[in-house]
């Protein structure tokens, strides 16, 4: 370890390996707020806490116990990894061992019908429709720009007819005028998460009504 | 794999990300996390997502509202951050540290980032580029001008997270010094 001028830049062997309790302690320092933040989120997300101060309380605790485990785990840390991902990585299975817990909980006192009700948090989405994303993705990616003359999407057209303005709006500007992330959110005054939201959830309604409509035979957009 | 078939592959997995938050998917959330570790933009997108969450469910507020609380009290109750100046001081492995976790050395100059984290030298009061570029004389460390800025950048920011005190000093002393248009003309006259 260097410790003054003059010293020499030394050989390989004076720079031992990382630091790594260091490198994970300047980035929990980095990270930490965006931690919190996705901690947070989480927690409101799943229905662990109700209520902005109780999900500030357990939101400090879980971010505590993970910052102690990213401590204690110093020495398989890999710093080329991105930290932010990593450490709410951690904060995730924290989250995920307090839900088992809650439902242990809840088993003991609540009906086991009950239980298979509420075990999702909201908007819950029982199983992927992976098909049908599959046959969406080759109608939305394989789409004619906007500003071709040649109008040669009617099965496009019919599936945004399908869906409200605010959600056909953004499924215009992302698979028409193909506007990615920041470019999106640019086009409509909001930051680039958001964008990523009220696309996503634009994308659901349109898998759901046309499920919908699939199913009651009205639609078919293969012409 | 084109950069574009990247891109769509990244735009699906963030609908997922998205999707199971929505529906409190946990472990969907973890796998995507983990592929989030090895992928700076999934990393970025996954960022800015949570902060949208939070802003969609009041709780950014909160982290504004303690910052300002923060800096009320700094401003207000100044001898309950007023801390000695070996306190203060930074060390040029701190800064390296630092550098290492956000990803910001540039990648010709990661080895040196590295070295730099076993330095325990103090930095200079003075943050200036010049100071910096003497720093980097004395360690016989030769690494490129963007480093050096990124280093010096890095360090300020720092600075000001561990006291207002120290950074009003810094300014003082700039101001004095500073004769001309150049950072190079900061020499005492």
């Amino acid at each position: 370890m260097e410790s003054g001028p003059g010293s020499s830049t030394s050989s390989t062997d004076a720079f031992s390996p990382f630091p790594n309790r260091e490198i994970i302690a300047a980035a929990i320092q980095a990270n930490i707020e965006s931690l919190r933040v996705g901690i947070r989120v989480l927690i409101a997300r799943n229905g662990l806490a109700e209520g902005i101060a109780e999900i500030v309380d357990l939101s400090d605790e879980i971010l505590q116990t993970t910052v102690e485990a990213a401590l204690r785990g110093a020495a398989t840390y890999d710093p080329t990894r991105q930290a932010h991902a990593w450490l709410l990585g951690i904060a995730i299975h924290k989250i995920r061992d307090l839900l088992s817990e809650r439902t242990r909980e809840r088993a003991r006192t609540i009906p086991l019908e009950q239980q298979a009700r509420s075990r999702h948090g909201p908007d819950s989405q029982h199983g992927e429709d992976e098909e049908t994303d599959n046959w969406l993705d080759s109608i939305l990616y394989h789409s004619t720009a906007r500003d071709r003359l040649v109008d040669t999407d009617p099965a496009l057209e019919e599936l945004l007819s399908l869906v409200d303005e605010d959600d056909r709006q953004i499924l215009t500007l992302a698979y028409v005028d193909r506007l990615e992330g920041v470019d999106m959110a640019a086009a409509l005054g909001i930051r680039a998460g958001a964008a990523y939201m009220r696309l996503a959830r634009a994308r659901e309604h349109l898998r759901q009504q046309y499920l919908a409509a699939d199913r009651t035979g009205r639609k078919d957009f293969t012409r | 794999m084109n950069r574009q078939s990247i891109s769509h592959n990244r735009e699906h997995v963030i609908y997922r990300y998205i999707r199971a938050v929505d529906a409190g998917d946990i472990d969907e959330i973890a796998r995507i996390l983990h592929m989030a570790e090895t992928d700076i933009e999934l990393n970025r997108a996954i960022l800015d997502i949570n902060q949208s969450y939070a802003e969609e469910l009041g709780l950014a507020e909160i982290s504004q509202v303690a910052e300002t609380v923060r800096t009320l009290a700094r401003q207000h109750l100044t001898s309950a951050f007023q801390q000695t100046n070996e306190d203060l001081s930074l060390t040029v492995s701190e800064v390296a540290a630092r550098m290492v976790a956000e990803r910001s050395i540039p990648t010709s100059d990661q080895e040196i980032g590295r070295r730099l984290m076993t330095v325990q030298w103090s930095l200079p009061e003075l943050l200036s580029l010049a100071e910096i570029r003497r720093l980097a004389e004395k360690l016989r460390i030769s690494a490129s001008e963007r480093f050096w800025k990124i280093f010096r950048e890095t360090a300020l920011q720092m600075t000001m997270g561990r006291g207002q005190a120290q950074m009003a000093a810094a300014r003082r002393k700039r101001c004095t010094r500073y004769t001309g248009n150049s950072e190079e003309e900061d020499h005492a006259e």
